[in-house]
């Protein structure tokens, strides 16, 4: 085969250009459309509903701006609670400064799903459209909002409000049903495919943020990363399979952990409610500042966090002084997150290390 | 027989004033500029000595200026590079020729001009005058069209009669000061802010050898912060040549100043431990001074009396070259020297952890030293223990 089509996408063994009207073209279109339906299938819609991103933070983008803009020469209100990760809170912030909305950024989850059925009514009056933004799984403690209630509630008080849920943390961990929410952000590499893939379902009319060659419906222009597309399928399918099995197998790592409680004295889970990931935990060690802890545990060859790493480097009040805990807690948690590629031994391990770490670190600063 | 060819012609100010070490002088700049080419010399390139200027010339032809000057032009004592021709004819009629075929390529915009001459051949039959009257005479005859102006001309056309004679208009300016090394050296206490980097440079532009030091505090300060100080001096580096970065353990001592002194007096006394450590280094390494980065009243640690409070520590003379230099200046030169960007990072150094949001700005000279004789006995060990498990890192 002689290939004489490099201005389209110069030659690969995996996947050329999609768009390109020959054989290989034709067979990396079928690649992206097989796995457009491994997700369609995964989340339950329609395939032209899917539009595939460049992960987490492009597809809330796309669903914030790309709806707000869709929706500019309306009244419209935009809801999201205070410890949502920055790429929901910061294209909201834009939206409003724009004009195109008003934003509401305010908890409304703490008691769900109860009283949040009045919560759209009362603003009902004031906005013809409201968008609700909220994540499945919170990537700071793990708490599990149950958007799927609460996306039922909302619409029953009110049918015209728009739900958009970041799924970033929960897709291929938690289980989720798409019939009652708008749309849906998710992310390849939060579940072991690759960076710089994701996608977003929107069920409802959005603008682009980009204009071009017209993919993705038009919503999302340029080449589609095919190769990355399809290996983002393969796990996808591969892990939607086995949800409960490797929850069960997390939540035995998680557990390890979190008895580090009834060893040291001054430790906490920072954990709201009774739905938490078991794939997230978040603990506090009186005392010592979190990202110290980090550092020490990081040369004792255990890498965790303490939050979003996109916004590790911003100086603003912390997410969990946001949801209530204090500042002492706030400023001594660390984050600990796992997959199914952790094992018991490795909690064990980690366990032992932690363990020691908090108490050097402890007798350093005299607590 | 009108040949010539383009060279560079590398300028040295202060260092021919210098007249019992100009040889030595002039010795480490050729050393310096060899050493910069190296990479792209295939035995084409020489550096020659030419009575007060270096010659940098292509054995082959034309010298390719656009890929030695970025190599070059960071180096410390060189004041300036002029884009000149180069010619073996040395008779006035026949440099008038070649002047005016140099000139009539560079003078399309200028409107007047006028000619400047060096002669430093004090052997060559005409004057500097009489030459530049000879070829100002020629090229006004020669219908470009441009009028003479000795007072503000658009453009200069220079000749300098070395060994050679040289013709240029263009010349880009060098980081003037003296030869890297040559005035001595200075142990540099390196934080990943904006001033120390810009003190070193200055230092290290007025001759002083560089000895970088830096204080981390493992696990208090991010990894990142340490590679923020290494990506420093890497930057240093490219003006001084290879370069080697102490690194000094301070959690120990750190954690004994907390739980041992006054949270307020806290930053005076940690200084006062790394002029200590820092002191030790130049004995070690035979250098004469500490150079800090402290700017007066920039924050408490450094009014006056709280510099005045550091001086004890030691016995080197603490130079501070930004002592009197305003922020935005600092800031300036550190955008102009590369080091503005890695500086911006917003890794935390040592010096801003455990410390007081408002401390003491005057402190006492006498208590400071007198609480610190109380717990010398006790500190000494660890400042020595600091300073022997120093990490060492050469960076070019």
């Amino acid at each position: 085969m002689i290939y004489f089509d490099n201005a389209a996408t110069t030659f690969s063994h995996d996947f050329v250009n999609p768009s390109s009207p020959h054989g290989l073209g034709f067979h990396a279109e079928r690649a992206l459309s097989n796995a457009r339906g491994v997700f369609a299938d995964i989340l339950n819609c329609r395939k032209e509903q899917i539009i595939f991103t460049s992960g987490g933070t492009e597809s809330n983008n796309l669903a914030l701006i790309g709806f707000a803009l869709a929706y500019r020469r309306q009244s419209l209100g935009i809801f999201a609670e205070p410890w949502e990760h920055p790429s929901v809170l910061e294209p909201i912030r834009f939206v409003k400064e724009q004009g195109y909305a008003s934003a509401y950024i305010s908890p409304f989850s703490e008691t769900l799903p109860g009283p949040l059925l009045s919560f759209p009514e009362a603003l009902s009056k004031k906005h013809e459209i409201q968008l609700i933004s909220i994540s499945h799984v919170c990537h700071e403690t793990g708490c599990i909002n149950d958007v799927v209630a609460l996306a039922k509630s909302i619409k029953r008080g009110n049918p015209a409000a728009v739900v958009h849920v970041d799924g970033t943390q929960g897709f291929c961990k938690e289980p989720i049903d798409l019939t009652d929410i708008d749309m849906y952000s998710f992310s390849a590499h939060k579940c072991h495919g690759p960076s710089g893939v994701g996608g977003l379902v929107a069920k409802v009319r959005i603008l682009p943020l980009m204009y071009g060659g017209g993919q993705e419906n038009g919503l999302r222009p340029g080449t589609e990363n095919v190769a990355g597309i399809s290996a983002f399928a393969d796990t996808a399918k591969a892990l939607h399979h086995s949800i409960d099995a490797n929850r069960r197998d997390a939540a035995e790592i998680k557990n390890v952990l979190k008895s580090i409680i009834n060893e040291l004295p001054d430790v906490f889970v920072n954990e709201r409610g009774n739905a938490v990931s078991p794939y997230i935990l978040n603990m506090s060690f009186l005392g010592i500042n979190g990202e110290t802890l980090i550092h020490l545990l990081s040369d004792n060859g255990l890498c965790a966090s303490m939050g979003a790493a996109c916004n590790s480097r911003k100086k603003a009040k912390p997410p969990l002084e946001l949801m209530g805990f204090d500042h002492a807690r706030a400023l001594s948690a660390v984050r600990f997150s796992f997959s199914f590629l952790n094992t018991l031994e490795e909690a064990k391990a980690a366990k032992g290390i932690i363990i020691n770490c908090v108490k050097q670190l402890r007798k350093m600063v005299g607590r | 027989m009108f040949d010539a060819k383009k060279v560079l012609l590398v300028k040295y100010g202060e260092i021919s004033l210098r007249k019992g070490n100009r040889a030595h002088f002039e010795h480490e700049l050729l050393d310096a500029i060899r050493r910069n080419i190296k990479d792209i010399n295939r035995g084409n390139l020489r550096v020659l000595r030419e009575q007060g200027r270096f010659l940098i010339e292509d054995t082959n032809g034309d010298i390719d200026a656009a890929a030695i000057l970025p190599r070059i032009r960071f180096i410390f004592g060189i004041t300036g590079f002029s884009h000149a021709i180069k010619t073996d004819c040395r008779d006035i009629v026949d440099l008038c020729v070649i002047g005016q075929r140099f000139f009539s390529k560079h003078c399309e915009r200028a409107g007047s001009f006028k000619i400047e001459t060096k002669r430093s051949d004090k052997q060559y039959p005409l004057t500097s005058t009489e030459i530049s009257a000879a070829i100002g005479d020629y090229i006004w005859k020669s219908g470009l069209g441009l009028k003479v102006d000795v007072r503000t001309p658009d453009i200069i056309l220079w000749v300098e009669i070395r060994n050679h004679v040289y013709f240029y208009i263009e010349s880009d300016r060098g980081e003037g000061g003296l030869p890297y090394g040559s005035s001595g050296k200075g142990v540099l206490l390196l934080s990943g802010g904006f001033d120390s980097p810009v003190a070193g440079y200055l230092a290290g532009r007025r001759g002083v050898e560089i000895l970088p030091v830096y204080f981390h505090s493992p696990p208090f300060v991010s990894p990142r912060a340490q590679e923020k100080v290494n990506d420093l001096a890497r930057e240093l580096a490219r003006f001084t040549g290879r370069i080697t970065l102490c690194t000094v353990n301070f959690t120990e001592v750190q954690l004994f100043l907390r739980d041992e002194i006054a949270e307020e007096k806290l930053t005076i006394f940690l200084k006062r431990a790394m002029l200590r450590i820092a002191s030790m280094l130049a004995e070690k390494k035979k250098a004469q001074c500490l150079i800090t980065g402290d700017a007066i009243g920039q924050v408490a640690s450094q009014t006056v009396h709280s510099l005045a409070a550091m001086e004890s520590a030691t016995q080197f003379p603490i130079l501070r070259p930004l002592a009197a230099v305003d922020k935005q200046d600092i800031i300036n030169t550190a955008i102009r020297i590369g080091t503005y960007e890695i500086s911006a990072r917003p890794y935390e150094d040592c010096c801003t952890i455990f410390v007081a949001k408002h401390p003491e700005n005057r402190p006492h000279t006498p208590t400071i030293e007198k609480i610190e004789a109380r717990i010398l006995d006790r500190l000494e060990p660890l400042l020595i223990q600091a300073f022997e498990s120093a990490k060492y890192c050469e960076i070019l």
